[in-house]
């Protein structure tokens, strides 16, 4: 299965503070906002991997190592660690407004403790799945107010907000072609909690 | 379009006043109507403090139409919706359908009674109301408001009852009628009155070649389909103090079905068939001791089913087997006592219910007994009052006990004030109870309250729930509640003069103890949750109805009503005024706070909705024309227009499917007294909405030769 990252025009990997810090000197800035998008095919039997420190796609020969955070499959979410990888990436999921978390936890995370008891509720019309289906299109879309705090394959810290989750369809097909997520975070690169 | 005949409406109206008023006398013939769902007696519509309303079988024969929900939604406030569960995840057809939503509530609260008896089978809380043949109806009644005190269970927005004929003469007629779809419908129907005893037959058979509203999907949007009915009924007047009524019921209908699915991500082709059928027995005597008391005694019984057969057409192996059973007994005895304005009802009856599904395990039984009474006083020429209540004894939940409270007030000889307040109950159905259904494709469970215990055995003792999680709590199932209600309606009947008629009513429902499903606190060992349900939501609908009837002059009539209304989630309310609930931007894809101002209320609900009805006759010619328009405002519906927005309730403008007009015209011509020509065109301006309301053809044309002998 051939994996195409597509569809990208939202990527905008923006270094903060670039100009504003340097009156301030010496001080380097070591978060990264970052909003993208990567695309699963529908076909796929398996995950498609990102990492938030590369802000990229990670391909499938990758994906027993701890070089990803997060992977995509369908409606399941999974973080490198535990059942899912060799990293040590967990997740608390928070509700609530994504701009004023400030700060990560450093303890209270949910890791994928067996393939299918996964730290990110997927079932479909749960109230407590990381999205809203909707039984008349059988779209999902990411429930509203509701954010990660992810703990990174390699221990750092970032939080993590899905916005959408598009399928691709082909005019009269029965299935869309590919799933696009789009989502955004902020990627704190120095190993504290801090994301301001 | 219906802003312009309203207007057109009020130049008549002008006009008319300066006319000699020595016509029609429609208003006395809606306030004279004699009705019996109020208060399960005969009394006159002037009497009863209740909002009631009556389509007569000369409306029903005028209209051409011979579909009963084409018919109730041309009435005031009552307006057709499809239940949004109806698009199962495979894309199979529509397996739920449409029903009645009256003030602002669901199809599932609306009673519907034949010969104030209940119809079974709900299926997702609807009722097929095609098993009822029009040719049958001597009226229709639609009472507003809870009035469970009267008739129990489900009938919290009100209740619809189909009164049919009664054999008054030796009479032979029929219609045949030939429409768009192919659709072919022949109905004989007669009289025949032997001595004390008189009968009246009717037979039924009509078939439609089903349509197809989106080309680019496989298969028509509502398959073809054939039914057959046969009506029975018996009336033996041994002396003046007792008669006895036999009817039998029976409706049986056939669809062909052809349609795509997606086999294990491989689209298959389905052929099979969907049978429905309808079989009702009803027996009632009915014995008057002297002029202040008399008893009707009555045994009633109905069976429903409906199966159907999918066979994959690449083999033609067996695809999937669905069974639905449902029956009902139910013995009753009604006491009236007293002189007519003093009338004590007073009534007992047991009920017994069961259901057989391959989907509910083994049948499934539910006993109740009930008790009712009612009195009514009326205290002087200006004041009557009723009062009542009924107690139901179930076997699966608490009793209940609903009371209900009328008083009517005559202002004047053209003014009545009606005001009610009304407690109503929905029982837990069968599926709510009883469902233990895995689903195979997706992986999840959903186990009724009662079947818990037997469900997550099964589950455990198949590996699907892992022998850790402890299932104690839920061994012996657990119990619902029914869905409580508390109704109010306040209306006035305003006779303006012999030829002009108004009413209003205004309504407030608050129902308390939605049954909804829910996660259960673990997931299977697949990964997947299983569901149940409990008691959780609670709602309210609110608003106003207006209706005017207006008679120009001996040719031209007006009818025309508007009916508003707000309906929301109270706990919904409740999240967004303590900041719980966000929605996404539809650009940015953020998240945002719900502000109040942004919810606006339930799925599926029109805020305006009107009608209005224009009838012509010409009397030297023998002939009429109808024109009925019906306009449905703008309502939500989850998901249309891609506009998922991260949470499931209404806030997002994209989440409004647009409003619509149904505009009907027939022509009807009477050749001489024993034959008569209808010709008619349905949904003039061609509106068609595949996806929510798949049942509703674009325009239809229509012949219908009638006879009467």
């Amino acid at each position: 299965m051939k994996m195409k990252k597509i569809a990208l025009p939202l990527l905008s990997i923006v270094l903060l503070g670039a100009g504003l810090t340097s009156c301030k000197d010496k001080k380097v800035e070591t978060k990264v906002v970052v909003t993208d998008s990567i695309a699963w095919n529908f076909q796929s039997s398996h995950h498609v991997f990102y990492s938030l420190s590369e802000g990229k796609e990670i391909t499938l020969a990758d994906s027993a190592t701890a070089k990803w955070d997060i992977g995509f499959n369908l409606a399941t979410i999974i973080l490198n660690s535990h059942a899912s990888g060799p990293g040590q990436a967990g997740v608390i999921v928070k509700t609530g407004n994504y701009e004023s978390a400030t700060s990560a936890p450093t303890d209270g995370y949910s890791y994928d403790t067996t393939a299918l008891q996964l730290a990110i509720n997927s079932n479909p019309f749960s109230p407590n799945a990381w999205y809203v289906y909707d039984p008349v299109t059988h779209a999902f879309s990411p429930k509203a107010g509701q954010y990660f705090i992810v703990k990174t394959a390699d221990g750092k810290y970032a939080k993590l907000e899905m916005i959408s989750v598009i399928p691709v369809i082909d005019p009269g097909a029965l299935y869309p072609k590919t799933l696009i997520y789009k989502f955004r975070y902020t990627y704190q690169s120095n190993g504290s909690v801090n994301f301001n | 379009m219906v802003r312009k005949f309203i207007l057109f409406i009020a130049v008549c109206g002008f006009y008319s006043s300066l006319l000699a008023q020595d016509v029609a006398d429609s208003t006395d013939k809606i306030l004279d109507e004699v009705v019996v769902t109020g208060t399960r007696t005969e009394n006159k519509v002037r009497n009863l403090p209740l909002p009631i309303q009556v389509i007569s079988a000369k409306t029903i024969e005028k209209s051409g139409i011979e579909d009963l929900l084409q018919i109730l939604q041309m009435q005031t406030g009552l307006v057709v919706a499809v239940n949004p569960l109806g698009v199962s995840l495979q894309g199979y057809p529509n397996p739920f359908g449409s029903g009645i939503q009256m003030q602002g509530m669901d199809p599932a609260y609306s009673l519907i009674l034949v010969d104030g008896e209940p119809l079974t089978g709900r299926n997702g809380g609807i009722l097929n109301l095609s098993r009822i043949t029009t040719a049958n109806i001597s009226r229709i009644e639609i009472l507003k408001g809870p009035a469970t005190s009267l008739y129990g269970s489900d009938a919290l927005a009100g209740v619809i009852n189909i009164i049919t004929k009664v054999p008054e003469k030796n009479s032979f007629n029929g219609r045949i009628q030939y429409a768009s779809n192919n659709a072919m419908g022949i109905t004989l129907s007669g009289g025949i009155i032997a001595g004390k005893t008189s009968i009246q037959l009717l037979g039924r058979r009509y078939q439609n070649d089903g349509w197809d509203l989106d080309k680019s999907i496989y298969g028509k949007t509502i398959d073809p389909y054939t039914d057959y009915s046969f009506d029975v009924k018996t009336i033996t007047k041994f002396d003046k103090k007792n008669s006895l009524t036999l009817s039998a019921r029976y409706y049986h209908d056939k669809q062909n079905n052809n349609y795509l699915i997606d086999e294990r991500g491989k689209p298959e082709v389905i052929n099979g068939n969907t049978y429905e059928e309808d079989k009702s027995l009803y027996a009632k005597w009915d014995r008057k001791i002297n002029d202040r008391l008399n008893f009707v005694a009555g045994l009633y019984t109905i069976g429903y089913d409906n199966h159907s057969n999918a066979f994959l057409k690449s083999n033609d192996s067996l695809y999937e087997k669905i069974t639905f059973n449902q029956y009902l007994i139910k013995p009753e005895v009604q006491v009236n006592i007293g002189p007519a304005d003093q009338l004590l009802v007073t009534g007992a009856g047991y009920h017994h219910e069961s259901v057989k599904s391959s989907r509910y395990g083994r049948d499934r039984i539910m006993d109740s007994w009930f008790l009712f009474l009612q009195k009514q006083f009326v205290v002087n020429e200006k004041l009557n009052i009723i009062a009542g209540g009924r107690y139901d004894k179930n076997s699966l939940y608490a009793a209940q006990f609903s009371p209900k409270l009328a008083a009517g007030y005559k202002v004047n000889s053209n003014l009545i004030l009606k005001g009610s307040v009304g407690a109503g109950f929905k029982a837990p159905d069968f599926r709510q109870q009883f469902l233990d259904f895995s689903n195979s494709l997706v992986g999840y469970t959903i186990i009724g309250a009662r079947e818990l215990g037997n469900g997550l055995t099964r589950l455990k003792r198949t590996g699907l729930l892992s022998e850790s999680i402890d299932i104690t709590p839920y061994l012996n199932g657990l119990e619902l509640s029914p869905e409580r209600s508390v109704g109010y309606n306040l209306g006035i009947d305003f006779t303006y003069s012999s030829n002009l008629f108004f009413r209003v009513n205004l309504f407030r429902n608050d129902v308390n103890h939605l049954i909804e499903t829910y996660n259960l606190p673990f997931n299977q060992t697949n990964g997947k949750a299983v569901f149940s349900y409990q008691n959780i939501d609670r709602v309210f609908t609110e608003g106003a109805e207006a209706t005017i009837n207006y008679s120009l002059d001996k040719n031209w009539k007006f009818i025309t009503s508007y009916n508003y209304l707000i309906a929301k989630d109270k706990d919904v309310v409740d999240e967004i005024r303590s900041g719980k609930l966000y929605r996404r931007d539809p650009i940015t894809g953020y998240s945002h706070i719900v502000r109040l101002s942004d919810y606006k209320g339930l799925y599926n609900r029109s805020k305006h909705t009107a009608n209005l009805n224009v009838q012509y006759t010409n009397h030297e010619w023998d002939a009429s024309a109808l024109l009925s328009v019906k306009y449905r405002g703008r309502y939500g519906f989850q998901g249309i227009n891609n506009s998922t927005d991260g949470n499931t309730i209404l806030d997002d403008p994209r989440e409004f499917a647009k409003g619509y007009a149904l505009v009907d015209l027939v022509l009807c011509k009477e050749l001489n007294k024993n034959f008569s020509l209808q010709a008619g065109v349905d949904n003039i301006l061609d509106y068609t909405q595949p996806a929510l309301l798949p049942a509703q053809f674009g325009r239809g044309y229509f012949i219908n030769v009638n006879f009467k002998f």
